[in-house]
């Protein structure tokens, strides 16, 4: 046995609201869509000539649309408007509006729908009325109706703001934007002349003028510049602006692209290659295809056929300007520089022309790469950099005149790029600092240094391994600093484990112990300099509590100086050695402890 | 807060998920350190971990939710009930990255998982079934993971279970672990279908795909998969295993694309600390090597290797042989790593079904 179901269109209408289009101005759209496949079924089917136009007309929270478009036989009607869902292939014509459910639409905003039409085709005029609740009535139309159709609306309880004047404008002005023909409001036209950038009636120049003009409506300020935009794939055609300022992360990817030159989405991110940030586009594709809410392309093959072509264009483009231009190349990396690393991380063949104009952080300032080469030895060129921010700032503080500065690669793309640009210039020596290499610069001590200094290491290793630092004696300048921590990659887990680990250690303890386990190293490494008098002069005491005492002070000095959070234990040494020192001074002064406590009182 | 910190987090904002932004939420945590506001502290390693998780470095996420676990239990009140939630739903996080880690033995990965269970007052069957399913596969457990698929598909999600993206796309896993691959790839066409979004989902649903349409050869359908997914993944450090996926279906189908692609990503593969996605790759590099090698010992290959990568030659020429030898070592070694914890064969497996995609006869040329 088999039951039919029925269907809820109130509660359709509301799922349709809430889950597929965006809001309820989208009838506007819808009925614009309609109206579009119309007119292009009109002009493809008899050929003759009529001159499109789209209307709205708006009184009293009434809405009135008209296209003179193919308009509708009988059989259309009970096609398209008696089965909701079903397809509006009209002959061979793609249409990408599907009549009954863009009609469906209308219902966000008004609970009747009065269709009027007449078929070019020479049907009789027919009279279409819908309700929200399901049913329609179908009866002959005036006898003066002229080809097209004519949908009237009137605004349902709380969505009158929906069909006021100056807002349907304002819409229909967003998605016909690009149509070739007039829309108007209440006999206002709302959009423009079609594209600016495909009107060469006037020559390149004014074209290029026109398009500057729309650019700067657009952004709000003139464009550097702008690409023009061709592709095969999708049929795409338009223009992609080259930003005047750099984009933060949330308005990057804010491309207007409309297909069939009706809006579908202003900021669609999926036509463009994702490194093209430095552009905002407007496209048109003729050839794409929207998904199911219209608000976005659909991810097919059309569209990633299209993307590439995009990128080649946008490619190309940066690459000419290198040739043609390179003080505006120059600008335009100045703002755009992130931008064009991505593409260069991407591509060896850009990455080898753009290489030499992209600026890198280092410790001599911002350099670019072959500024920076000049610096260095030119037999054995060399690149060194660090990832690490805390290795770079120690590193920063010992790069002196003369020596390789060091690049900081913390963004994104640098270390990439110079792994890249060394695979691909074998020439090049690229060295990620590690804190071993930063200490191989340091001087080795002379036999008779390390003689005098036997027991100082002895004592300094002694003291400080407890603490996790491994402690050595070396040379090294600045000779004013007495002492250098270099913190190794797993310091945070071990700073961490301690503080976690508190008295009675536990879980997190044990398991950030597993986690760090293989690594044998201490997590800080300290040198000692023996170009500094204070480490000469602890050079000669003898392993006591003294000793101890300077070393573990001048351990946390170094942890300080490369402002390195302290643990509790260091922190423990920083005080206990404080307060060593003072009630040292102070007994050195004549004052035992009871009496310059009683004297702080 | 220091002007030098609200100048970071202005910085952070304005990153996309990216190394680079994890670098500096790493500098915000050592200024709030060296503030000693460990209020603040609490607020940057929250961001760390979402940023660590993100970018592949997982042994990061792991520290700083060992910090923020320390700060919640000393600090309860610190935390409204919203933020208590929020690091119990990271918890899950952490239970399941800790059996990625082989150092991690086992009895400690059994105790992560009850103090999970303690503090959630009791996983609900839902989420025991979630967390028990990738353990059981992760260790080659068909019976434990065959009742724990039943579970989770038959118990309902709770405000604490994984998004239901990242649920149907382990149910795919699960098919794969069973070696169903058409029950995976109906799995995959679901979540493709209703259109589900993770952070990997559906870019690298897109990889899991090849797989399963390489063996089944259909190759039309893998090809659309690589397609729309090869360039949301490419350079991406946390999407080393969509990465090697992708290796494998270039190495049967354009081996010289394979060539740049491997040589994009390997780099990253041999610095990371993730091992199981390094596994991963390694495997698919040997497949890679596998197919040029074929048995001739003097073919040699130009590639463009980072001087980082281990065996960089400066002529920039390798030999097949070598770099197979490399990448099958290194994918066993680690494979052995954690079965060696494990107690079982199921990484050595997982290995060897890679490797046995280089035996696939590519499809036929247009």
């Amino acid at each position: 046995m088999s039951h039919s179901f029925s269907v809820d269109l109130g509660g359709l209408i509301d799922l349709l609201s809430e889950h597929l289009y965006s809001g309820p101005e989208v009838y506007v759209r819808e009925l614009m869509q309609n109206g579009i496949d119309a007119i292009r079924a009109r002009q493809q089917g008899s050929g003759e000539v009529f001159s499109p136009a789209l209307g709205f007309e708006i009184s009293n929270e009434t809405l009135t649309f008209t296209d003179n478009g193919v308009g509708l036989t009988p059989d259309d009607i009970h096609t398209f408007l008696a089965t909701i869902g079903r397809s509006s292939k009209r002959g061979n014509i793609e249409l990408i509006g599907q009549f009954g459910i863009g009609l469906l639409a209308c219902f966000l905003v008004s609970e009747e729908i009065e269709l009027v039409s007449r078929s070019a085709s020479g049907t009789p005029p027919l009279r279409w009325l819908g309700r929200a609740d399901g049913s329609y009535t179908l009866e002959d139309g005036p006898a003066d109706t002229p080809i097209g159709t004519r949908v009237t609306l009137s605004a349902r309880e709380g969505r009158a703001e929906y069909l006021l004047p100056e807002r349907v404008s304002e819409w229909a002005g967003d998605f016909g934007g690009l149509l070739p023909f007039p829309v108007a409001v209440n006999g206002v036209a709302v959009n423009g002349q079609g594209a600016p950038w495909l009107d060469t009636s006037h020559g390149e120049e004014a074209r290029r003028e026109a398009v500057m003009a729309y650019g700067a409506e657009l952004l709000g300020v003139p464009p550097l510049d702008f690409v023009d935009i061709d592709t095969g794939a999708g049929q795409v055609r338009g223009v992609a602006f080259i930003l005047p300022w750099t984009p933060t992360l949330e308005r990057r990817g804010q491309h207007r692209v409309y297909v069939r030159h009706m809006l579908l989405s202003d900021r669609e991110e999926e036509l463009t290659p994702r490194w093209a940030f430095f552009i905002r586009a407007v496209l048109d594709g003729q050839g794409l295809r929207p998904n199911a809410a219209r608000d976005a392309l659909r991810d097919d093959g059309e569209l990633r056929a299209a993307r590439e072509e995009i990128a080649a264009q946008l490619r190309a483009y940066l690459v000419d300007l290198a040739g043609r231009d390179p003080a505006a190349l120059r600008r335009l990396i100045k703002l755009h520089f992130l931008s064009i690393k991505a593409l260069a991380a991407e591509d060896d063949a850009f990455l080898q022309l753009f290489m030499p104009w992209l600026p890198f952080e280092t410790s001599a300032g911002s350099l670019a790469l072959p500024e920076y080469l000049a610096l260095g030895s030119q037999e054995h060129p060399e690149i060194r950099f660090s990832g690490d921010l805390n290795l770079y700032r120690q590193a920063a503080q010992l790069a002196l005149p003369g020596q390789t500065p060091i690049v900081r690669a913390i963004y994104t793309y640098d270390s990439a790029l110079l792994s890249r640009y060394a695979a691909l210039n074998p020439g090049v020596r690229l060295t990620q600092l590690s804190p071993n290499d930063l200490v191989q610069e340091f001087s080795a001590l002379t036999p008779q240094e390390l003689a005098q200094t036997a027991t100082l290491r002895e004592v300094a290793r002694d003291t400080l391994l407890p603490l996790d630092a491994e402690a050595r004696v070396s040379r090294f300048d600045p000779a004013e600093l007495p002492a250098l921590a270099f913190a190794r990659p797993h310091r945070e887990l071990a700073r961490t484990r301690e503080k976690v680990g508190g008295a009675g250690g536990g879980l997190w303890t044990d398991l950030l112990g597993d986690l760090g386990a293989g690594g044998q190293e201490a997590a800080m490494e300290v040198h000692f300099n023996v170009a500094h008098p204070l480490i000469q002069q602890a050079a000669r005491l003898p392993d006591a509590p003294l000793l101890r005492r300077v070393l573990g002070m001048l351990y946390v000095q170094a942890l300080l100086l490369g402002q390195h959070p302290l643990t509790t234990r260091e922190l423990a040494l920083l005080n206990g050695g404080l307060a060593d020192l003072i009630g040292d001074a102070l007994a050195g002064a004549g004052l035992g402890e009871r009496e310059s406590v009683s004297r702080l009182n | 807060m220091s002007q030098q910190l609200q100048d970071l987090y202005d910085r952070i904002d304005d990153l996309p998920r990216c190394p680079e932004e994890l670098a500096l939420i790493e500098e915000a945590a050592r200024l709030t350190d060296l503030m000693q506001d460990e209020a603040e502290g609490y607020r940057v390693r929250r961001m760390l971990m979402d940023s660590a998780h993100a970018v592949g470095q997982s042994e990061k996420m792991l520290v700083a939710f060992g910090w923020c676990r320390d700060y919640a239990d000393r600090h309860p009140e610190a935390l409204d009930e919203g933020e208590q939630q929020d690091l119990l739903w990271h918890h899950r996080w952490v239970v399941n990255a800790g059996r990625t880690f082989p150092q991690i033995p086992t009895p400690r990965l059994m105790a992560l998982y009850e103090d999970y269970a303690r503090r959630i007052l009791g996983l609900s069957r839902h989420n025991e079934a979630f967390v028990g399913l990738l353990y059981a596969m992760h260790i080659g457990d068909g019976a434990a993971a065959s009742g724990h698929f039943e579970r989770l598909t038959s118990t309902v999600r709770d405000e604490l279970s994984a998004c239901p993206a990242c649920e149907a796309e382990i149910e795919a896993d699960y098919h794969l672990f069973c070696g169903n691959d058409e029950a995976a790839l109906r799995q995959i066409q679901h979540i493709l279908d209703r259109r589900m979004t993770c952070a990997h989902i559906p870019t690298g649903t897109h990889a899991l795909a090849l797989a399963p349409l390489m063996r089944l050869g259909r190759w039309d359908e893998a090809g659309q998969h690589a397609a729309r997914s090869r360039q949301s993944v490419s350079g991406d450090p946390d999407h080393l295993w969509a990465q090697a996926r992708h290796l494998e279906y270039l190495a049967l189908t354009s081996p010289n694309a394979a060539l740049k692609w491997y040589a994009h990503h390997v780099a990253w593969a041999e610095q990371t600390r993730e091992l199981g996605a390094a596994q991963t790759f390694h495997a698919a590099a040997a497949v890679l090597f596998t197919v040029l090698w074929n048995g001739d010992q003097t073919k040699t290959y130009a590639i463009r290797l980072a001087p980082t990568v281990p065996g960089y030659a400066e002529d920039g020429q390798y030999s097949a042989r070598e770099r197979m030898d490399h990448h099958l070592g290194e994918a066993l070694r680690l494979a052995s790593l954690f079965d060696a914890r494990n107690d079982t064969a199921q990484q050595r497996r997982e290995v060897d079904m890679v490797l046995a995609l280089a035996r696939i006869a590519p499809p036929a040329k247009a």
